[in-house]
C-alpha cells in the first residue's frame, strides 16, 4: 500500500498557502469609459474640484484649472459657465458650507504659480466664483527655491477650524489657518511638512483627520491633518508597486463611502490609470490597493495622461446617479484637452465597489 | 513544459496585469509614424527653407516624418525657446524645442525634441554639439537631447506616451535666429540643424528648421 501521508503534507502545505493569498485579495483591474466630455480649455487642464448644489444637484459646477490662463467653471453637460483669466492656477480644491469659527464659508483655494500664492474664491448659491478678499496670500512664510504647486482643503468640523495646505516643486509643503471675520479672510501659518522629492497633489480627509500628498517619483504620504500633530508622514504605496507601477503619482481625492468608509483615489500618470486605495487604515495603518482603472473609448475618446481628478459620492442627476468623478484629459481630438465626466456608478460597477 | 510554465511565469510578471494588446496588424500602424513621402534618413542639415525630416528609430517606434517644406503641409511644427537665468541674473537660452503635431497613418501624434545647453547664446554658428544624457545643461559644445512622443489611438483605446535623454550624438546647429523684446526673449525667428542621435543601440537622423513661436523664462 501506498503511504499518503507525503501527499497530505503536500496538500496541507497548499491549502495554508492557498488561504495566506486569498488574505490578501489580488487587485482589480479594470476599464471604464467616460459619460461626457466638457468643452476644450484654452491651454492645459490640470485639477478639478465639484461644487454640489445642495438645493439642485443636477445644477452643480465643475471647477477646473487651465494652468496658464485660470479657472474655468463648467455645468454638468460640460458647457462652460464661467471663467476666471486670474493667472497660472494649477491646482484648486473647495469647501462648501463649512463652519469657520462663527461664520458659514464656501471657498475655492488654487495656487497660481505666476507668484507663489495661495488665492482664494468664494462660491455663491448659484456656483458663481467671485474673488474673496482679500484674494492672494503667500503660499510660504519664507522664499522657497521652486514653484507652488499642490493645493488642498482640511476641515475639522469639530473645532470650525478651515486649513489650507500648499506643496511646493521643492518637497516642502505649508499648512494655513483660514479665518474669517465678517467677510474678511486671513491666513495664519501653522506648520510644515515634507516629503523627499516633487509633490503635486494633496487632498484631506476631514472625516478621518488626514492629509495625503502625493510625491510624483515616490508614493503616496498621509499625514495627521491636526495643526498640532506629529510632522512625520506614513508611506501609503510607493511609486513601483502592483498598483503604482511607474511614476508619476498626480491628482488624489477622497471618495467618501457611508460611515466614513470609501477609498483613497489616485492618478498614476505613467500608466494612464486611476489606483484605489482603502480610506481606512488597518490595524497596523495600512491602507491596501485595491485596484486600479483606465478610462477607454466609449461615449468619449480615452483619457492619457492622467493628472487631476475630484470625486463627489452625491446623486446628481440621472446620469450620475451614485455620483460623479472628474478628471483631466491630456488628448483630445484636434490636439486639444479638457475634462471628462465619469459616471461614478460606472466605476463601481467596475471595480466591483460596495455600495 | 516545466521550462514553458517557467517562462510564462516570468512574462506575467514582467508584464503589468492591465497591459494593452493589440494584434500585429495594429501594432505595425502603431508602432510606426509616417507622414509625406517616404524619406532616406537625412545625413546633413537641409538648409534655411522651414522644414521636418526625421528618420529612423527610437525605442520600439519608427520614424519616416519628411515634410521638407511646412508653408501648406499638414502638420504643425513649431519652435519654442526657454530662458534661465544665472547667478548674476543674466538671461541664457537653456533649452529649445521642437514640436510636430500632425496626423500620421490616421492617428494624431505628436513629437517634442527638447534640447539643453548652458547656453545657446553664446556659441557661434555654426556649431556641432556633442548629445549626451549626462548632464542636464552642459556648457561648452555639449547639449543634452530628450525626446518625447505621444499619441491616443481612440478606435483601439491605445495610448502611447514615451519620452527619454538620447545615450549619444551629434547636434550640429545651424540657425538660431530671432529678435528678442526688451527682457532679452525672442519669441520669433528661426532654429535649424540637423541631428544624429542614438539610444539603445537605434539611431534617428533629423534636419529641422523651424519658426519660433513661443517662449517663456523657467524661473
Amino acid at each position: 500500500m501506498i503511504d499518503p501521508r507525503p501527499a497530505l503534507a503536500v496538500l496541507a502545505l497548499s491549502l495554508c498557502w492557498t488561504s495566506a493569498a486569498l488574505a490578501q485579495p489580488e487587485p482589480i483591474f479594470a476599464s471604464v469609459s467616460a459619460t461626457l466630455e466638457t468643452e476644450n480649455v484654452d491651454i492645459d487642464p490640470d485639477d478639478p474640484a465639484i461644487w454640489v448644489n445642495t438645493a439642485d444637484p443636477a445644477q452643480s459646477r465643475v471647477i477646473g484649472t487651465d494652468k496658464d490662463v485660470g479657472l474655468v467653471v463648467f455645468d454638468l453637460d460640460g458647457k462652460i459657465v464661467q471663467r476666471l483669466s486670474d493667472g497660472r492656477l494649477n491646482n484648486v480644491d473647495i469647501r462648501q458650507d463649512v463652519s469657520v469659527g462663527n461664520e458659514t464659508l464656501s471657498l475655492v483655494a488654487a495656487s497660481r504659480r505666476n507668484d507663489d500664492t495661495i488665492v482664494l474664491y468664494t462660491v455663491d448659491a448659484t456656483g458663481t466664483l467671485t474673488q474673496a478678499t482679500p484674494f492672494a496670500f503667500p503660499g510660504a512664510p519664507r522664499k522657497i527655491d521652486d514653484d507652488i504647486y499642490g493645493i488642498g482643503f482640511y476641515h475639522d468640523a469639530t473645532a470650525h477650524r478651515l486649513f489650507v495646505i500648499a506643496s511646493f516643486k521643492t518637497g516642502e509643503i505649508m499648512q494655513w489657518e483660514v479665518t474669517s471675520t465678517a467677510g474678511q479672510l486671513s491666513l495664519a501659518f501653522t506648520r510644515e511638512l515634507a516629503v523627499p522629492t516633487q509633490p503635486e497633489g494633496v487632498v484631506a480627509d476631514d472625516e478621518l483627520g488626514f492629509i495625503y500628498v502625493g510625491e510624483e517619483d515616490g508614493g503616496l504620504w498621509r499625514f495627521a491633518a491636526a495643526p498640532d500633530a506629529d510632522t512625520s508622514g506614513h508611506l501609503v504605496d510607493k511609486v513601483g508597486s502592483t498598483c503604482l507601477p511607474e511614476d508619476d503619482l498626480e491628482g488624489l481625492a477622497v471618495v467618501k463611502g457611508a460611515d466614513n468608509t470609501g477609498y483613497i483615489l489616485a492618478s498614476a500618470q505613467g500608466v494612464n490609470r486611476y489606483v484605489l486605495y482603502a480610506r481606512q487604515p488597518d490595524a497596523e495603518g495600512n491602507q491596501p490597493c485595491y485596484g486600479s482603472f483606465n478610462l477607454v473609448t466609449g461615449a468619449t475618446d480615452p483619457v492619457s495622461e492622467t493628472d487631476g481628478l475630484d470625486v463627489t459620492t452625491t446623486a446628481l442627476s440621472d446620469r450620475f446617479p451614485t455620483g460623479l468623478m472628474v478628471v483631466q484629459d491630456d488628448r483630445n481630438e484636434g490636439f486639444n484637452r479638457n475634462f471628462k465626466f465619469v459616471s461614478w456608478a460606472d466605476v463601481m460597477q467596475a471595480m466591483q465597489l460596495a455600495d | 513544459m516545466r521550462l514553458k510554465v517557467a517562462t510564462l511565469a516570468l512574462l506575467l510578471a514582467a508584464t503589468p496585469a492591465f497591459a494593452q494588446t493589440l494584434s500585429a496588424e495594429d501594432q505595425a500602424i502603431n508602432f510606426n509614424a509616417t507622414l509625406g513621402e517616404t524619406a532616406t534618413a537625412p545625413t546633413a542639415w537641409l538648409g534655411a527653407t522651414p522644414h521636418f525630416v526625421m528618420v529612423g528609430a527610437f525605442g520600439d517606434y519608427s520614424f519616416n516624418v519628411n515634410l521638407p517644406a511646412l508653408e501648406g503641409a499638414a502638420a504643425e511644427v513649431i519652435g519654442k525657446r526657454e530662458y534661465g537665468h544665472d547667478d548674476a541674473g543674466a538671461l541664457q537660452l537653456i533649452d529649445f524645442e521642437v514640436a510636430v503635431n500632425a496626423v500620421m497613418n490616421d492617428i494624431e501624434r505628436t513629437i517634442e525634441l527638447e534640447f539643453a545647453n548652458a547656453d545657446f547664446n553664446t556659441h557661434t554658428l555654426p556649431l556641432s554639439f556633442a548629445l549626451s544624457p549626462d548632464e542636464e545643461f552642459p556648457e561648452g559644445a555639449k547639449a543634452s537631447l530628450e525626446v518625447q512622443f505621444e499619441w491616443e489611438w481612440v478606435e483601439k483605446s491605445t495610448i502611447v506616451n514615451e519620452e527619454g535623454l538620447v545615450d549619444s550624438g551629434t547636434l550640429d546647429l545651424a540657425l538660431n535666429e530671432g529678435t528678442p523684446d526688451a527682457e532679452g526673449v525672442a519669441a520669433n525667428g528661426l532654429i535649424g540643424g540637423f541631428a544624429t542621435l542614438t539610444r539603445d543601440g537605434k539611431t534617428l537622423a533629423l534636419s529641422f528648421t523651424v519658426p519660433v513661436t513661443e517662449a517663456e523664462i523657467d524661473d
